[in-house]
């Protein structure tokens, strides 16, 4: 391929897809597209589609389409360039991740004590909101409120 | 760290981590989760369904394709960094020579129509999926404080943003966020607030 890549331009939007991609990398294959075919000029559209029907058709992950389009557009470093952006916010999290007290509060007994602390922040707001502080709210007073909500 | 599940085994090293996690790799066409789960659990016993449901509800949540995070947390959570990382060299580096050999393959043969219009029919599988998971997540949205019919306007104006305008998808994902949020936020406020009137 001729073309000249900007790579830096190249690893900084998979990075940023990558944050963007909650519920799985597939989820953000519009904008690949937008950048890799329409802006960068990389690959065709018929490249573009067979790097995911390769990855689909290919045993292991999914996420490998992202390193086939690399591939296509820009050879081995390409492929590099883009994997390592689309995989790299995961292993930062991961890092956080580590972190025991991060893991305790992840654990599903602690789940249910976050579930109340967040409803008690949504009647702290609601309380901010009006200006009218006269009765003060207590915790148990939201924990209370909790049944009736799905009154609408 | 898991001795709080009795019956589970536990990988002897990252060496073990990174087989285990080439071999269900490998069994995975489309997709590796539903593998990765069967052997995880079933198979190797390293983990509890409760546990594993847990790592792919945090997994789907936290930045990054699933697959990846799935192997870093299982990782991790045996051998801290040095397990995460053989857990996800396992996931992708032989899937990973395999692709691009098949890559490379394509590239030579892709003038025959046949190859082509094998790829087409696989690509448009793709997208069928695609719109499967989508329609999976949808009943999720009535439970949404925005309520389904208004989580359908705000899918509708994404799809035509990122689809139809062809507008970078950080813009229409952080002003249809932001607007979907402060929308919720005030909804889940008007909603705790008349509780509270009658009591002064």
């Amino acid at each position: 391929m001729t073309v000249s890549v900007d790579w830096l331009g190249l690893f900084g939007h998979f990075l940023l897809l990558s944050l963007l991609a909650v519920g799985g990398a597939i989820t953000v294959v519009p904008d690949m597209h937008r950048v890799l075919v329409t802006q960068m000029g990389l690959l065709t559209d018929t490249q573009f589609n067979a790097s995911i029907a390769i990855a689909q058709a290919s045993p292991g992950p999914n996420v490998l389409f992202v390193a086939v389009m690399g591939y296509q557009a820009a050879g081995l470093a390409g492929a590099a360039v883009t994997l390592i952006g689309i995989m790299l916010p995961a292993a930062e999290a991961l890092c956080r991740g580590s972190d025991p007290d991060e893991r305790q509060r992840r654990e599903p007994s602690g789940r249910d004590h976050g579930h109340r602390r967040g409803c008690s922040r949504v009647g702290g707001c609601s309380k901010a909101g009006t200006g009218s502080s006269k009765a003060p709210v207590s915790p148990t007073d939201d924990a209370a409120l909790l049944p009736r909500t799905p009154r609408e | 760290m898991n001795n709080d599940s009795q019956g589970l085994a536990r990988p002897s090293g990252p060496k073990e981590l990174y087989i285990a996690f080439t071999t269900l790799a490998l069994q995975g066409f489309g997709g590796v989760l539903a593998v990765a789960q069967r052997v995880l659990c079933e198979q190797k016993r390293w983990l509890t369904k409760e546990q594993f449901i847990e790592i792919l509800a945090i997994a789907q949540v936290l930045p990054g394709p699933n697959v990846c995070n799935v192997a870093l947390m299982v990782g991790d959570r045996f051998f801290g960094w040095r397990g995460a990382f053989a857990s996800l060299a396992g996931m992708m580096s032989i899937p990973l020579v395999i692709v691009l050999s098949v890559t490379t393959l394509y590239a030579h043969y892709a003038m025959y129509p046949a190859v082509a219009g094998a790829l087409r029919g696989m690509g448009a599988v793709a997208a069928g999926l695609i719109i499967g998971t989508a329609l999976k997540l949808a009943p999720a949205m009535r439970a949404n404080p925005l309520g389904l019919y208004v989580s359908f306007v705000f899918a509708a104006l994404s799809f035509v943003g990122v689809a139809i305008l062809r507008w970078p998808l950080v813009w229409v994902l952080l002003a249809l966020g932001l607007l979907a949020c402060t929308l919720a936020w005030h909804r889940l406020r008007a909603r705790f607030l008349p509780e509270r009137q009658p009591e002064p």
